[in-house]
């Protein structure tokens, strides 16, 4: 199926269903494999800090030493 | 306030990769834009953005704190050629649901850099979906006179909707200086 875009001119009010163009399609293709990298580096960062939360809380409950990360993320 | 419908698109079957409002008229004070939206892919969700006339040779400036329905972050965006959104709904969340956005442009037609506000929700009945707040910059003094909605899922699934609003300043609409 052929990538489009949609473009509402809002003074005539029509609306166009357009094929992307060579450079769009290679553009949007790019896009999205960057995008499936920010996502993978975000999760990876809430995954560190869900697991820093989990480890400080379980040290302040046993009265152990934080680390500086953990403390961090309490204090700022 | 008094709200004007300016235009409005609903995506088609097989979806499509953006929807852009052209021509926007300049007799409004403020722009407000509301999008419904589904993603064809992003997993959970997708990121939607949103970018002004058609200008990608400057960086954006965005500050937004969101949930993720496990944590709360905030996160400043400098160095993107358009505004991060938040997040709508993806392939995988629950069938049928749609994120929910709302975008304000004040003085859209000023010479001043054009500022904006929004919040966002994808929809998802688990776990994993995002509520998100932000605020933003185009750092540019044209007016605003089209503006590209797109995400980073591979677009919009059928039945998408974006809406877009004018506002006029002074009671009922009519206009003050």
């Amino acid at each position: 199926m052929a990538l489009t875009k949609i473009i509402v001119n809002c003074e005539t009010g029509v609306t166009e269903e357009v094929e992307l163009t060579a450079e769009e399609i290679a553009q949007f293709e790019a896009d999205a494999a960057q995008a499936a990298i920010d996502e993978a580096a975000r999760q990876a960062e809430a995954d560190r800090i869900e697991a820093l939360k989990v480890s400080a809380r379980a040290k302040l409950v046993a009265g152990e030493t934080l680390t500086a990360d953990e403390a961090a993320l309490i204090i700022g | 306030m008094f709200q004007t419908l300016i235009s409005s698109v609903t995506v088609g079957a097989g979806g499509s990769t953006s929807m852009t409002f052209t021509s926007i008229p300049q007799t409004y004070t403020d722009l407000t834009l509301a999008v419904c939206a589904r993603s064809l892919g992003g997993g959970a969700n997708a990121t939607l953005y949103l970018e002004f006339n058609a200008d990608v040779s400057v960086f954006y400036n965005g500050r937004s704190f969101f949930g993720t329905g496990a944590s709360v972050f905030s996160g400043t965006d400098t160095s993107l050629v358009q505004i991060n959104l938040g997040r709508h709904s993806g392939s995988s969340s629950t069938a049928n649901t749609f994120g929910s956005t709302n975008v304000l442009i004040p003085n859209y037609t000023g010479s001043a850099n054009k500022t904006m506000s929004f919040d966002s929700v994808s929809e998802n009945n688990a776990s994993d979906a995002f509520q998100w707040f932000g605020a933003g910059r185009f750092p540019k003094t044209t007016a605003v006179t089209s503006l590209r909605l797109f995400d980073n899922g591979g677009g919009f699934a059928q039945h998408s909707t974006a809406y877009l609003y004018g506002t006029l300043k002074g009671s009922g609409g009519a206009t003050v200086s």
